[in-house]
Parts: C-alpha cells; structure tokens; sequence
C-alpha cells in the first residue's frame, strides 16, 4: 500500500505529462487543468490505499475516461449548434458557430511546421483516439502493455495493433521533419 | 526508420513539450494536486467519525429511552449526550471508566 507521500510524488510525476495529453486533445488548457485536476481527485479518493505500482495505471484510465466524457460532450454541443445553425441559416444576425470537427484539415499547415514537435503534435491529434492513446502511455509515459491495456481498457492485443496504426501514421506524417 | 530510434526522437520532443509549460500552469497544477490530497484526507477521517458518532449517538438514545435505567447517570436530555459526544469524541470510549469512578466514589 502506497503511502500519502508517496501519491503526492507519483501525482507530481505525472500532472504535467498528463496535462500535455489532455491538452492535445481538447486544445484548450483550462479544460485541461479541470480534467487532470479531476483525474488526480479520483485517484486518490478511490485508489488512494491500492499499491503505488497500480497507480499508473489507474491514473490513466481515470483520464482516458475523462478526455472521452469530453469528447462526447463536445460533439453532442456541436451537433446541437449544427441543428441550430441549420435553423437560423436564412438569418444574417444569427451566430457563427465553431466548426465541429477538431482536427485542422489544412493539408499545407503539416509541410509548413518548420519544427519536428509541431509536426509530431500535429500527427498526434490527427490520430484516431485509440491509437493517440496507444501511442502516448507507450511510448511517452513508458507504461508496458499490459499496463496500458489497462489504463484504455481493452485487450493488450488490441494495444498492440493501436500502438502500430499509430506508429506507422506517425512516422509518415512527420517523415520529413525526422532527422 | 526503426522504431525504436523513432520512438526515441518522438519522446525527447514530448518531454521538451512537457519541460517548456509555463510557470502558470505549472503552479495550478501543484494546487490541483494539494487539494486533491487535503481534500480527499479530510474526507477520509471525517467520514468515519461522524460516521461513528451519529451510530454512537442513535444507539445511545435507543437504548435510554427504551431502558432508560441501562446507563449511568447522565445530566440532563438526550439532546445534550448529543452535543456532549460531538464535543468529546472519546467520552463514549470512557462510558465504563466514567461509571466505574461514579461507583468509586460511592465506596471510597
């Protein structure tokens, strides 16, 4: 059993790589701060007395979780304003709203990016959820599969073709910015 | 491109990601941090305490009204073995000292 110092070490360890993840999917660093925060008050009011080894995962698993809750919040407003937006088209006053897809479609904006972490973000968010997930507790938090097949919840088979997807994506996309 | 040496590359550009957060969000995440831990220590001994207390402070009162000649002598309503319990958390672990001392001083 993990003691309070130690959670408020591993929590320290991880809040700001956690904060880069959320905030690469919502790109908006006060909704960021609220999940992690949210993430890092869940931890410890549920798994506070489990072994330190499990909080990993379990940390991630909280905030996979809470980036997919707001994932579909999200979409769920969009298509509500897109209904709304289709009602008011004929109104010159109505409001613009925000497009609903998150992902920047420009195709010249990746062969712009003049440094290879743009680039390598840039990919990442493009990246279906699954996969980014895949791809960030492996390969930047380090946790092994079975770790991470339990922080997204799925069958470390499943990790392993998410994690390839991605990989090979990945390296396409930012190829050219690789030294 | 190996894998490896790519995964390499693309580590050390997330950690200069992570390394180049401001000293703002680097601060709101500390208090994030501290107030999951406090809040969530407070929680945990409040809880059973007044947990405890309410169960303790049912029983009490079950038990007087139904057998009211079950317990020691206790000044005044039940209300104030209530208040007398929220006081002094420890006073009901001390039931059986308080009654064995009553009995001393009958005797002594």
């Amino acid at each position: 059993m993990g003691t309070d110092a130690e959670l408020g070490a591993f929590l320290e360890q991880v809040e700001r790589r956690a904060f880069r993840m959320a905030e690469l999917v919502t790109r908006n660093p006060e909704d960021a701060l609220e999940i992690v925060q949210d993430a890092m008050m869940k931890l410890v009011e549920r798994y506070r007395d489990h072994d330190s080894s499990e909080w990993p995962p379990l940390f991630y698993r909280i905030l996979t979780h809470r980036l997919r809750d707001w994932q579909r919040r999200r979409r769920l407003r969009f298509r509500w304003l897109s209904v709304w937006s289709d009602r008011r088209e004929d109104d010159p006053d109505g409001a613009d709203p925000e497009p609903p897809d998150p992902v920047d479609s420009d195709p010249t904006r990746l062969l712009q990016a003049r440094e290879g972490l743009e680039a390598l973000l840039e990919a990442l968010r493009r990246l279906p959820d699954r996969q980014r997930e895949a791809f960030m507790l492996r390969v930047w938090e380090g946790l092994d599969t079975r770790q991470t097949a339990r922080a997204m919840g799925c069958s470390e088979g499943s990790v392993k073709t998410h994690l390839s997807r991605a990989m090979e994506t990945v390296k396409r996309e930012v190829g050219a910015h690789w030294p | 491109m190996k894998d490896r040496e790519f995964e390499d590359w693309a580590r050390a550009r997330l950690e200069e990601h992570e390394a180049a957060l401001s000293a703002e969000i680097r601060r709101r995440l500390r208090l994030g941090r501290e107030v999951a831990l406090e809040s969530s220590t407070r929680l945990r001994w409040r809880l059973p305490m007044v947990a405890g207390l309410a169960t303790a402070a049912l029983l009490l009162l079950a038990v007087g009204l139904w057998w009211p000649h079950s317990l020691p002598t206790v000044p005044g309503e039940p209300e104030d073995l209530v208040l007398l319990i929220e006081d002094d958390p420890e006073f009901i672990a001390d039931l059986e000292f308080y009654e064995w001392l009553e009995s001393q001083d009958g005797t002594g």
